[in-house]
């Protein structure tokens, strides 16, 4: 991880929003440019951009990865930050880029670079930006669910914390279980429903124990598919990106909750 | 069957096909030095009975030998022993306990060494005493105070079966014999001498309390195979 | 029983609903997963000690040629037997003709996950041998004709109330609850045979290069009986096994106790170093070391190799969410949990296992609990494009993934498709979310509801009002900084 001293204040970034970002969770990106915003960043959305490619490498297509992620080497090569709301992505950029274009070394070296300026949305903001306390205000008992490649592909673990613990009003309730994965894994909740949906019902649960309303994590992914058995079973818990809760209390349009919306 | 050269030439042959693509890091001598969770200057009799307690085992202090030969009789009585298995060692002999314990009525039966053509004729009958013995009494090559450890070796005079057959196995230790690791111990074995292989002797059992299973319900439960009950008799009489 | 691994699918599910399996589960996961971490924290800097640990085994296997000459050298001097075993048929073959020669009735065995790997048991029993199982978990799983669940609890998706029908129904003791109890009517039984047993086969858990010594990691002293009462003493041993010098042990020990049961030391580590010598009054009167490869060279030779330096210690079955739900038999192959998901492939091809890679979220929470920092996600991808590349993934997921790369290519067509796909979905949207979709995927929602595709994307709110906004001038934010 970067150290922030002596390091300039970054002032313009481009914004890598995710498939899932972008198609399912609009709201997530807004709050993302806005948070930026207010911290003096401006903000760049290449207009071409649509996936990292980790459905297809995850699931042991390459070739098909490779096509879909060489764009992304040309289209963010300019910019001295990237920044993306998703753990995952970022993993998929940072560790396995560099992986993909093993081969050839002109592309390689290229996935390298935007390796190295790719940054998930909270580590950018404690570590490059050097703030914990964005100014938010937010009234809720709320758990972290610490995603895995953020926690362990990225080894982010304190940043989302103090970040979600500075947000005024405020009450952190961990759930015991907040390491734990919650069963997406992609392609994986599909291909293995029943071991997934265990999964999902065991965090649930660990979430329910804790008793809080709202549930925070830095990734799209896990949200939606904690969201989407919450809602199946009428549970009455907020579920939130970080980027929202981080702009909490400044968006005109406040973020509406899940279930239900 | 492979032989070893073919045997080894594969894994040459893999080692070069992999070999690029792996990284090893370069270990030094000292790799295996593990940080000693032991304090500086920390009481090592005192950690020693603290570890081996905390694994179910019992640790009795005492000042001189008499004391000892007294805890152990007392033991092999309470224990209803008949029969007593013990090692040979100058520890063990200081004691002069087969009376005290014969007199409480317990057979003692010392492994005493004897010649290599002596040793095939006793073994059976050793292995016939050990199998009905009821208390096994055995010194120790060393005792370790990190994690509660007894370390024994084979030779003569020093039964393998002395500390594992009967249900309970009574040790007889110095507090000079405790050292802080498990580090600490194997060099023990290495300072005694040149030939590393001839000290380390045939087997050498790290013994750490009671013979323990969690195989059912992942519950404890002592004496499944070996002792259920391990005293470590602990003597703080320097040069005794 | 040999589930096999085709059946990973129909055997998870089956799992998910055998109560007493899910509540052995808890059980395990309650016990096991605190009882590390706490000792792992206790050893002052963990991470550390990994670091350690895992450069021994780096430098092992690196030079897994010239350590196992060594060792085979040091084990000669001692007047031991060493035996090369290519594959299982021949590790069963070395391993039968000791027992012969020995003239051998009764073969009392240690626990070893390697003579699990080769099916040594039945091939044994096949041949007249009496053979019993030792570990009071194998000796379980042996009177219940059942393989074992888990490395180092074997027996842990049996129940105590089953374990007492079977010590009962087997040994015809009386029915008997008590743990106290059961164990010592197992201990009778098992001591019987040790003092009757002619050979005693364990495992290895270190070999050690510069002495030739052998190292047995128990708690129940089993390993003990089995290396001392016997006149023959095999053990074998895959060939990863090997650690450099006598020096690595403290570090190597450290890791493995900690990391299988939370102990700082197991009750017993026996270090043996060759047979009995001639003036020992008990010992095996002859020691056969059988080194094995059975496909370890052709993990040495691939981009897995660091699947070499397992310590068989089960910490990453304990922490893994799905081996957490399904348990150890569902893998259907002697490693469970996500080692064998590595393991099993990498040993008995990916034709049946190719389920194995796929069957795990990349959680990453197996590399974090390993003592030795095997990147177990990272093997399982390899794994998962390897079985892609020889043609393993149905044709259909094979379309659906080029089609994708096609789309996410094409922004206009990404756009149409979101269009199309926000289109598609407005009959059945309710509040932003639908409650079934089509195949493939409605897998999803057979226990969830599934997101909507937003009315407006991120890239349409982007081009009609974002991209106009500005930062805030002093980039305060409202907020402090460090």
């Amino acid at each position: 991880m970067t150290e922030p001293t002596g390091r300039r204040r970054p002032t313009r970034v481009a914004l890598f929003i995710t498939c899932l970002g972008d198609a399912f969770y609009p709201q997530v990106g807004e709050a993302t440019v806005r948070l930026l915003h207010r911290l003096g960043i401006a903000v760049d959305f290449p207009l071409g951009q649509t996936c990292c490619a980790q459905p297809a490498f995850n699931a042991g297509f390459h070739d098909q990865a490779r096509l879909v992620a060489q764009r992304n080497l040309t289209l963010f090569a300019d910019y001295e930050y990237v920044v993306v709301p998703s753990g995952s992505c970022t993993a998929m950029i940072r560790l396995f880029y560099p992986d993909l274009f093993a081969e050839a070394p002109q592309l390689h070296q290229q996935a390298e670079s935007l390796a190295a300026r790719t940054y998930e949305l909270s580590e950018f903001l404690l570590n490059i930006v050097g703030t914990d306390d964005v100014g938010a205000a937010f009234a809720g008992k709320v758990a972290y669910h610490a995603s895995c490649h953020l926690q362990r592909e990225l080894g982010v673990t304190e940043a989302p914390r103090r970040l979600i613990s500075r947000v005024a009003g405020v009450e952190a309730c961990d759930a015991e279980m907040s390491e734990q994965c919650c069963g997406f894994g992609g392609t994986f909740a599909v291909k293995y429903p029943e071991i997934s949906s265990a999964m999902l019902e065991k965090k649930i649960a660990s979430l329910q124990r804790a008793g809080a309303d709202t549930l925070v994590s830095c990734d799209a992914g896990c949200l939606m598919h904690i969201a989407g058995r919450l809602r199946r079973q009428g549970m009455d818990v907020r579920v939130m990106h970080v980027a929202e809760l981080l702009n909490a209390g400044h968006n005109a349009e406040e973020p509406r909750h899940a279930p239900g919306n | 069957m492979s032989n070893q050269e073919a045997f080894l030439a594969r894994v040459r042959q893999a080692l070069q096909t992999g070999g690029q693509s792996h990284h090893a890091e370069a270990v030094s001598a000292e790799n295996g030095e593990v940080v000693s969770l032991v304090a500086e200057g920390e009481d090592l009799a005192a950690r020693l009975q603290r570890e081996l307690e905390g694994v179910g085992g019992s640790v009795a202090r005492v000042k001189h030998v008499a004391e000892a030969a007294q805890y152990v009789t007392r033991l092999a009585k309470e224990k209803g022993a008949e029969v007593v298995v013990r090692w040979q060692s100058d520890l063990l002999d200081t004691l002069e306990i087969d009376d005290a314990l014969q007199a409480g009525g317990a057979k003692v039966h010392t492994a005493s060494p004897t010649s290599a053509a002596e040793a095939d004729n006793r073994r059976q009958e050793m292995r016939d005493l050990l199998a009905r013995a009821d208390l096994g009494l055995s010194g120790v090559d060393a005792v370790i105070a990190e994690t509660g450890t007894l370390m024994l070796t084979a030779q003569p005079g020093q039964m393998r079966g002395v500390s594992l057959l009967p249900p309970v196995h009574v040790a007889v230790a110095r507090t000079d014999q405790v050292v802080a690791t498990f580090a600490d111990a194997l060099r023990t074995v290495r300072q005694a001498g040149e030939d590393v292989q001839q000290n380390l002797t045939s087997c050498i059992s790290f013994v750490t309390g009671p013979s323990r299973t969690g195989d059912i319900e992942l519950k404890l439960t002592v004496g499944v195979h070996g002792p259920g009950e391990l005293h470590l008799v602990l003597l703080d009489e320097p040069g005794a | 029983m040999h589930l096999g691994t085709e059946g990973f699918q129909d055997h998870a599910r089956q799992a998910l609903k055998d109560e007493p399996l899910q509540n052995a589960l808890h059980l395990l996961t309650a016990e096991f997963v605190p009882r590390r971490v706490a000792a792992m924290q206790a050893l002052g800097d963990p991470e550390a000690l990994r670091t350690q640990a895992r450069a021994v085994k780096e430098q092992a296997i690196a030079q897994l040629d010239t350590y196992l000459e060594q060792f085979a050298d040091n084990l000669d001097k001692l007047g031991a037997h060493v035996h090369w075993a290519h594959d299982d048929a021949e590790a069963r073959d070395i391993i039968t003709s000791i027992a012969q020669q020995a003239g051998a009735k009764v073969i009392v065995k240690g626990k070893s996950m390697a003579a699990e790997e080769i099916h040594l048991n039945p091939h044994l029993e096949e041949l007249g041998y009496e053979v019993l199982e030792t570990d009071l978990g194998e000796y379980i799983i042996q009177l219940a004709e059942e393989t074992p669940s888990h490395i180092i609890a074997p027996a842990i998706h049996k129940t105590r109330q089953q374990i007492a029908a079977l010590l009962h129904d087997k040994l015809g003791d009386p029915y008997t609850e008590e743990l106290t109890d059961m164990t010592q009517i197992a201990r009778r039984a098992l001591r019987q045979q040790f003092l009757r047993a002619d050979v005693g086969i364990t495992g290895v858990n270190f070999a050690i290069a510069d002495t030739g010594s052998i190292v047995l990691v128990t708690n129940e002293g089993n390993g003990r009986l089995s290396s001392t009462l016997p006149r023959v003493h095999v053990a074998l041993m895959g060939m990863e096994k090997i650690v450099p010098r006598l020096d690595d042990l403290p570090v190597m020990l450290k890791v493995l106790t900690n990391s299988a049961t939370g102990q700082k030391i197991s009750s017993y580590v026996t270090m043996i170093t060759g047979p009995r010598r001639a003036h020992d009054l008990d010992g095996p009167e002859e020691l056969h070391v059988v080194v094995m490869d059975n496909g370890r060279s052709n993990i040495l030779a691939s981009e897995n190799r660091e699947a070499l330096y397992c310590l068989r210690c089960g910490a990453c079955l304990n922490v893994c969410p799905i081996y957490q739900n399904i348990g150890g038999h569902a893998y259907g192959w002697v490693y469970p949990g996500p080692i064998g998901a590595v393991l099993t492939p990498l040993f008995t091809g990916l034709d049946t296992a190719k389920h194995l890679p796929r069957a795990s979220t990349l959680c990453g929470a197996c590399r974090e609990a390993c003592p030795v920092k095997i990147n177990i996600p990272h093997m399982l991808l390899n794994l998962r494009r390897q079985s892609v590349s020889r043609g393993d993934a149905s044709a259909g997921e094979g379309r659906l993934f080029s089609l994708w790369a096609w789309v996410m290519r094409h922004p206009g067509l990404y756009r149409l498709g979101l269009k199309l796909a926000r289109l598609g979905q407005t009959p059945f949207a309710r509040r932003g979310w639908l409650g079934k979709l089509p195949p493939p995927f409605h897998s999803w929602t057979q226990s969830r509801d599934f997101k909507a595709v937003a009315p407006q994307s991120f890239r349409d709110r982007w081009q009609a009002t974002l991209q106009y906004e500005q930062p805030s001038r002093n980039g305060a934010g409202g907020g402090r900084h460090e």
